[in-house]
């Protein structure tokens, strides 16, 4: 390992934290396992969370309002004519989006058409709803707002002659509070400048990757051993000693390719041997185990599973079992996640944990033992960061028109509407919950971490009221790796973000140059629209009635 | 996904985006408040539309001076003290309802003059009639030179005595006392004494003498009619006048507009008790939901609902909240009045919302309720009983409100559609694209007593229903063609769902003979069930043809027929006759095939030929128009005339064989159908001894079957462009060996071809080379209601697979494989239900769903199916030789229980047969090997949870590698596998968590979409259609799920992978 070879470049240590107060665990436990529930209860709690936040804000934005417009608590009690504001969840009325009812009148062995990548039309029309019922909200205004569904927003304006409600002004939820933290500015100059070759003031880095996209045909990939070798800096020493953590966003295997059954194994005989039959290879699932094995003797690795993953179809996707890797799953080092997934890390080595220590007192002839925790020493410096393997921002972006609207507005919005996931469960599969709306930011992490994006992005994203005080994050949109070749390390004291791109010669390059990356775009262009154009599924043979329905989603 | 990467700009560090939460551009703000005051105007408090219930207002009219010009919907007739009169309801263009009353309209009818009655006679005769009949019923008779319309006698006109009488009502007296068997008058009338047009409703002889066809318009002109000031009816504008002072315009031109009629579509909601079917004796009406739309319009003006208790807001439509249920029901009647619609539709209104209303307003002796007519009386609702050949049977309630049309749109699914089911639910998905949600009636009263929201619920449900019927009739334009089909035949437009075929052609044909002079007997009814001999069928060559199968269709053959042959009442000879008048075969007349005897052209051209000519030429030029027309309105009007058109020409045939009809004359349908017979068989010699090798054509023509006017041809070749030249030539060449108009025309190739039996086949429909048009198939019964889902997804998809892939063999993979999950019960649920509706009670046999109902009721009577609803069921496996009745069982019953499905009866009684149509033309003696072969060995039925064994059964787990049972030596506890496969773990844990996320989406995926039909996110899915695919599905896919689960939580605890 190069610690050993080069001393000079020592690899800093950061460790996980313990998450602040109402931080969610989306680890589903047996108890809330159940199906049982509708949706409904999920839009219920979503609006009971956020109404209050939504109506200070808008109390205070339209204050100076003339003709002071009133709160009105139900949207259905909104008078004609009257300037008001009232606040529910948005409702995008789409006929593009898939409707489950096609697939089911369609021929069933037909196989569908491939899933629309957006759901925009000219025939779309936004709603308003709260437990009263809906009113469609109309305007010129929206336009510019950028909605999806599940939005919770506050609406000025009024109820026009035709019973819709014309929008003057939005307000939102704003970004949730932060832990008053150690702030340090980011310097001024763009992220790309970063200066790797450090001028003595430590620094620590966090790397992260997502979309390795391991399948049969690349799994001697060489960009896949060459990222290995680069993070265990055998590349570009420099750079990657300063990497302390990685953490892997979603989508490390390609989608599962059903291998055709011999023919004499078809389902009908295949019960008398009694063994049940695996129809798809198991060798990028081990090849991902070795990637993790060779890295993890350097660093800490951070699996969070991605829709292409052995975990759920819905969210919150749950840990793969560390079993599923091979050796990888005896180091500490190796966690597996829940995908989307708050982590904290500070910076520094982990205190001791034999931190307990029992103490005899002498109060009075009486001796009381107590057990004394020695403080613990605040670590210097910890940051939360918020990751997803970007099934919420995608789905976002079917809703929107792009151009204009980039995936980092998208991604700024979601933190503005104080929710990660708000198109769950319309468009986007979630679990039912009951009693809990687990995607609602209770905190404004310091980084928000989005995977397996067609491209590298980020933007620094403040906001600073009265209520809330100042808030701050960098969204940060990891690129597909195994598209683009990069992978993104984040400066956990200065808050920058690069984007590093390990190219086929070995060497770890700086994302830049126009021209090539223009040239790099094209190419990923053709290849997509060869694989759209490319039968999905070729090598499935079962058309099971009922299942083969539903496939688009879990692909 | 390639739109994701359209270049995202790369700048990080900009200003905050506009669309952030921060309140900026404030100038565009303002705008909008401005517009909003500007928007809000007037109507500050108006919702669906409370100001627009009244007709526009009407300025003052001078009889003397202003014309008026309305279009006339319904006729009715009353007897006041001035005598008969006729009353025409209206609107004009500005929307001002109108009443006009038609006095000095006189009913009569004809008897043949006998000889030796002379002009003098015409006094006494009079004299004697009232005299017998007992009361001055005739006012008048008269002589008049007419021909009667049966039969050719020669050609001069003979005497007829008009007997015109006082009134309608009395007509039927003078005319069966006096006239038949005892007409004694001077001893001039010997034996039975023929009417003629003795049988006519007195309305539609009104509207024949005037020329007035349904729904056309009607000039006053000025200083012919009387203004009445104290009106008797609630219309805005009510006058006399005489009835031969008005003028009637055809509905051409400018005339084929459509006045703004208000149309009001409603829907009632009553609370029922549980498991009992709403009564009007004890359940009260809760809501009524309105919609008034004006004709050609697309969105309703007025929206309201009336409520019992209150009911939260509704954007858009006014809520119009009561105490008590006598008040709502008496403000409806008001609002009726107020809002005054000239026609109010709805779904099953005839049958169930208006009586329903009318009994609940007299239990609760509301005596003000019941005016809903246009006129000052009480509104009534009458048993009917329909019946006719084409329709079938069927009782129903009549609820008459003058002046006003009725339109239920059930009735007029079922009469113009032949569907799967008639639930509103089913229909709207199937027209309208769209799933509805329904509310069982058992919720409905939940939800009545629930708070204002869930009122509010059930309001947005109600209004939905009410907005449904005006969607439906939109879409599929039944206004208009029934508006261009009262038109063309003349009959009032409420005749049209309320009465059959024969009247149209009735009236067709007294206007076309009084024309010419005819006078039309009057048969008595009664009416023979003579049979005949119909159509021709070529014996079909049954198979599968992988080679263009070119169609040649007689068009309109049965109407052209008649035209060629100049078959008609008036030119029917008899033996006599031709002796009578010396007149020479094939020179003065033919000799049909059936060896009747008709008058050529040359003597006399039929009146039915002159009909069906007008007919067909008024259908050629609405076709022409509609092809140069570019209004939308103005081409639908068009469309629905040629096709009102084309459905009058071919029912002419049908009216002649009617033997229960008015007039039916079976020398003319017989022979029509003899002359059918002989041209298919003449078509296919011809065809036949033309395209042969011999002739120099490449192959020999093979005519592979035919049907009443189509013959189906093989010509041999294998590509669409070369057998459409051979068609098209084909049918050039035949035509030319028939009288004119009968022409043969070619209109479409089918390839590939599957015929299956008469009438029964399949195949790609061809009208250009380059593409097909359709799959089209016949008699192919994939729409029975008592088949499950299954049936028709299967045929369907081999049809597709057969046809659009062409690919027999993968058609019989697919089958194979259905049956072979069928058998292994991974069909889904859904594909198995069957609905049948619980009509009675008393059913004579056993029957499943009835059984079934029966059963429910013991478990639980408040979710049981009461009468008329619909009861799903599935067969599930009983006990050895237990009856078909014995097996049904509630599918939601069988989902949670996992009771075993009788997959063996869904094969044999299901899915065999016609699997077997479809596959034995292509596979012979093979296709039995579909349903028996290897695919058919594995067997799995599913372990109840209830009944007989279970309860002493234990549940081992295997383990999930190799099926091993799990005992404590060989597994760990609640563990995946046994210690064998412990490596295999990865491998099978993924497989386990894939089929798990395919369970979970499918789950999301259901449930949201039924979240979206509601329209309601925060609250709870409640509909319960069981006509709705996803039902059955969602209660699956929630209960597959879980199970996946607790497999999944199995490998928890391996730990040590």
């Amino acid at each position: 390992m190069t610690d050993s070879t080069h001393p000079t470049y020592e690899r800093p240590s950061t460790y996980v934290v313990e998450l602040q107060e109402g931080i969610p665990s989306y680890e589903i436990d047996d108890a809330k396992k159940t199906y049982k529930h509708q949706y409904s209860n999920i839009y219920y709690m979503r609006l009971q969370l956020l109404r209050s936040f939504v109506q200070t804000r808008a109390k205070a934005k339209w204050k100076d309002v003339a003709g002071n417009p009133p709160y009105i608590e139900r949207v259905l009690e909104v008078n004609k004519g009257e300037l008001c504001y009232i606040i529910g969840t948005i409702y995008m009325e789409m006929p593009l989006k898939p409707n489950v009812m096609d697939d089911i009148a369609s021929d069933l062995a037909i196989p569908p058409p491939p899933p629309l990548t957006k759901f925009l039309s000219s025939e779309d029309a936004v709603m308003i709803e709260d437990e009263s019922g809906r009113i469609q909200l109309i305007g010129d205004r929206l336009k510019k707002a950028n909605l999806v569904t599940g939005v919770i927003i506050g609406a000025l304006g009024m109820e026009t002659s035709d019973g819709g409600f014309e929008v003057a002004d939005l307000c939102y939820a704003g970004m949730p509070p932060q832990e008053a933290g150690p702030d340090v500015a980011p310097q001024d100059q763009g992220e790309d400048n970063m200066d790797v070759d450090d001028d003595g003031e430590p620094y620590e880095l966090v790397a992260f990757i997502s979309g390795l996209s391991l399948d049969d045909e690349n799994c001697n990939d060489v960009n896949v051993a060459m990222l290995a070798e680069f993070l265990v800096g055998e590349l570009d020493v420099k750079t990657s000693s300063r990497i302390s953590r990685l953490v892997i966003a979603g989508n490390s295997l390609a989608p599962v390719v059903l291998l055709p059954l011999e023919d004499e194994e078809t389902d009908n005989t295949k019960s008398w041997k009694n063994q049940e039959v695996i129809n798809f290879s198991t060798a990028p699932t081990l090849q991902l185990g070795a990637f993790m094995l060779d890295i993890a003797g350097t660093m800490p690795i951070h699996l969070v599973p991605g829709p292409t993953d052995p975990s759920g179809a819905i969210l919150p996707q749950q840990r793969v079992p560390r079993g599923m890797f091979g050796k990888v799953h005896e180091y500490s080092t190796f966690t597996c996640e829940t995908n989307p997934v708050w982590l904290r890390f500070a910076t520094g080595k982990e205190p001791e944990s034999e931190t307990e220590t029992e103490v005899d007192t002498e109060t009075e002839g009486d001796v009381v033992r107590t057990r004394w925790r020695a403080p613990r020493p605040p670590p210097p410096f910890s940051r939360t960061f918020l990751v997803n393997s970007g099934q919420p921002l995608d789905d976002m972006y079917k809703y929107v028109a792009s151009p204009p609207t980039t995936r980092i507005q998208l991604a700024e919005n979601s933190l503005r509407w104080r929710h990660m996931a708000p198109t769950a469960p319309d468009t986007l599969w979630c679990h039912p919950y009951f009693d809990l709306e687990p995607f609602i930011l209770p905190v404004t992490p310091d980084f928000y971490v989005i995977g397996n994006q067609p491209e590298f992005s980020t933007k620094l994203v403040e906001e600073e009221d009265e209520s809330e005080g100042k808030r701050r994050c960098r969204i940060v949109l990891v690129p597909v790796f195994s598209k683009t070749g990069a992978l993104v390390l984040v400066n956990l004291r200065t808050l920058e973000a690069t984007c590093t791109r390990i190219d086929t010669k070995g060497f770890a390059v700086k994302e830049k140059k126009a021209k090539e990356l223009a040239e790099q775009r094209r190419r990923e262009k053709e290849q997509e629209v060869k694989d759209q154009t490319e039968p999905r599924e070729p090598l499935r043979k079962s058309t099971q009635l009922p299942e083969a329905l539903l496939d688009d989603e879990i692909d | 996904m390639p739109d994701n990467r359209v270049s995202e700009p790369s700048a990080k560090r900009r200003k905050l985006d506009p669309s952030g939460s921060q309140p900026q551009n404030q100038p565009s703000f303002a705008d909008v408040l401005q517009k909003l005051k500007e928007d809000a105007g007037e109507d500050t408090h108006v919702e669906g539309g409370s100001d627009g219930w009244d007709r526009p207002a009407l300025p003052t009219i001078n009889p003397k001076r202003d014309p008026i010009i309305f279009q006339q919907i319904d006729i009715d007739e009353a007897t006041d003290s001035t005598g008969i009169i006729v009353r025409l309801f209206g609107i004009t263009q500005e929307g001002h309802s109108v009443l006009m009353n038609i006095t000095h309209f006189d009913p009569y009818f004809y008897v043949p003059c006998p000889r030796g009655f002379a002009s003098d006679d015409l006094e006494p005769f009079k004299n004697y009639l009232n005299e017998v009949s007992g009361g001055d019923y005739v006012v008048r008779t008269e002589l008049i030179k007419k021909q009667t319309l049966w039969g050719y006698k020669g050609d001069t006109p003979v005497n007829f005595i008009r007997i015109i009488t006082i009134d309608a009502r009395n007509l039927p007296k003078v005319r069966d006392k006096c006239i038949p068997t005892q007409c004694s008058y001077q001893d001039l009338f010997g034996g039975v004494v023929p009417t003629f047009e003795s049988n006519i409703v007195y309305t539609l002889r009104f509207m024949i003498d005037t020329k007035v066809v349904g729904m056309n318009w009607i000039e006053v002109p000025a200083g012919n009619y009387t203004l009445i000031h104290t009106k008797r009816s609630k219309c805005q504008i009510e006058i006399f006048i005489r009835w031969d002072k008005f003028i009637s315009h055809p509905p051409e031109g400018e005339w084929s507009k459509i006045a703004p009629l208000r149309i009001l579509s409603f829907d009632i909601e009553c609370a029922g008790r549980k498991g009992i079917f709403p009564e009007a004796n004890q359940d009260p009406v809760i809501q009524i939901a309105n919609m008034v739309t004006r004709q050609g319009e697309s969105k309703p003006f007025v929206r309201n609902i009336f409520t019992l208790n209150t009911c939260s807001n509704i954007a858009g439509s006014q809520v119009i909240t009561f105490e008590e249920e006598s008040k709502l029901l008496l403000e409806w009647s008001k609002f009726l009045q107020k809002v005054d619609p000239d026609m109010i539709i709805g779904y099953n209104i005839s049958n169930f919302d208006l009586p329903y209303l009318m009994e609940r307003a007299k239990h609760l002796k509301l005596a003000d309720f019941p005016y809903l007519g246009r006129l000052n009386t009480k509104t009534q609702t009458k048993d009917t009983h329909f019946s006719s050949k084409a329709y079938g049977q069927r009782d129903s309630k009549e609820t008459p409100m003058e002046g006003r049309l009725q339109l239920d749109l059930l009735h007029f699914m079922q009469r113009e559609y032949k569907l799967r089911s008639y639930t509103l639910n089913s229909v709207c998905a199937q027209f309208l694209g769209e799933q509805k949600e329904e509310v069982h009636h058992s919720i409905i009263t939940e939800l009545q007593n629930g708070t204002p929201e869930s009122r509010r619920r059930l309001a947005v449900y109600c209004l939905k229903d009410a907005y449904l019927p005006q969607r439906l009739m939109d879409k599929l334009m039944c206004f208009i063609n029934y508006t261009e089909m009262a038109r063309v035949t003349g009959v009032p437009f409420n005749y049209l769902l309320a009465r059959g075929q024969s009247i149209k052609v009735l009236s067709q044909l007294y206007r076309k003979a009084n024309e010419e002079n005819y006078l039309i007997p009057n048969l008595g009814g009664g009416g023979s069930d003579e049979q005949y001999e119909g159509a021709t069928v070529i014996e079909p060559k049954k198979g599968f043809y992988d080679v263009p199968i070119a169609t040649l269709d007689f068009s309109s053959l049965y109407p052209s027929i008649m035209m060629a042959h100049n078959l008609c009442y008036t030119t029917l000879l008899d033996k006599n006759t031709v002796d009578r008048l010396g007149l020479v075969k094939d020179v003065d007349y033919t000799q049909t095939p059936n060896n009747d005897l008709f008058v050529k052209p040359s003597k006399r051209r039929g009146l039915l030929p002159t009909i069906l000519n007008d007919l067909i030429s008024a259908r050629k030029r609405a076709k022409t128009d509609l092809k140069k027309e570019t209004d939308p309105f103005k081409r639908a009007v068009l469309d629905g005339r040629q096709l009102a058109l084309k459905i009058s020409a071919n029912s002419v045939y049908g009216f002649t064989g009617a033997t229960i009809g008015k007039l039916p004359c079976l020398a003319i349908s017989s022979s029509v159908t003899a002359y059918g017979r002989t041209m298919i068989e003449r078509t296919k010699q011809e065809v036949e001894a033309y395209y042969t090798i011999e002739n120099g054509q490449e192959h020999n023509a093979d005519v592979i079957y035919g049907d009443t006017d189509s013959v189906m041809v093989k010509f041999g070749p294998k590509d669409l462009e070369t057998v459409m030249r051979l068609g098209s030539e084909a049918a050039d060449f035949v035509s030319t060996k028939f009288e004119r108009p009968i022409k043969l025309e070619f209109e479409k190739v089918y390839f590939p071809y599957l015929l299956i039996n008469k009438k029964r086949y399949a195949g790609l429909y061809w009208t250009r080379p380059e593409k097909y048009d359709k799959m089209d198939s016949k008699g192919i019964e994939t729409v029975r209601r008592d088949n499950c889902r299954l049936v028709s997804t299967v045929i369907e998809t081999c049809l597709h697979k057969m046809l659009i892939d062409r690919n027999v063999d993968e058609a019989q993979a697919y089958t194979k494989q259905v049956i072979s999950e069928l058998l292994q019960n991974k069909v889904d649920m859904s594909q198995l239900v069957i609905t049948k509706a619980l009509a009675k009670t008393d059913y004579a046999g056993k029957q499943a769903h009835v059984e079934l109902a029966t059963r429910m009721k013991q478990r639980d009577a408040g979710s049981a199916p009461a009468l008329g609803d619909r009861v799903a069921y599935v067969i599930i496996k009983g006990y050895k030789g237990s009856a078909a009745y014995e097996k049904s069982e509630d599918p939601l019953y069988v989902l949670e229980n996992n009771i075993p499905i009788d997959t063996k009866y869904y094969l044999d009684n299901q899915l065999a047969k016609p699997l077997m149509r479809i596959f034995e033309p292509i596979l012979g003696e093979k296709a039995s090997s579909l349903l028996s072969g290897d695919h058919t060995r594995t067997i799995q039925i599913a372990t109840p949870t209830v009944g007989g064994l279970m309860k002493f059964a234990v549940k081992t787990r295997t383990c999930l590698g190799c099926k091993t049972a799990l005992k404590p030596t060989n597994s760990i506890p609640d563990g995946a596998v046994c210690h064998n496969c412990r490596r295999r773990l990865p491998e099978l844990y993924h497989k386990q968590i894939k089929s798990a996320a395919e369970l979970q989406t499918r789950f999301a995926r259901l449930w949201t979409q039924c979240q979206r039909c509601q329209g309601s996110l925060h609250q709870d899915v409640l509909c319960t259609s069981k006509d709705c695919p996803i039902f059955y599905m969602r209660k699956k896919a929630q209960k597959d799920v879980e199970d996946s689960n607790a497999t999944l939580a199995r490998f928890d605890q391996e730990l040590e992978w």
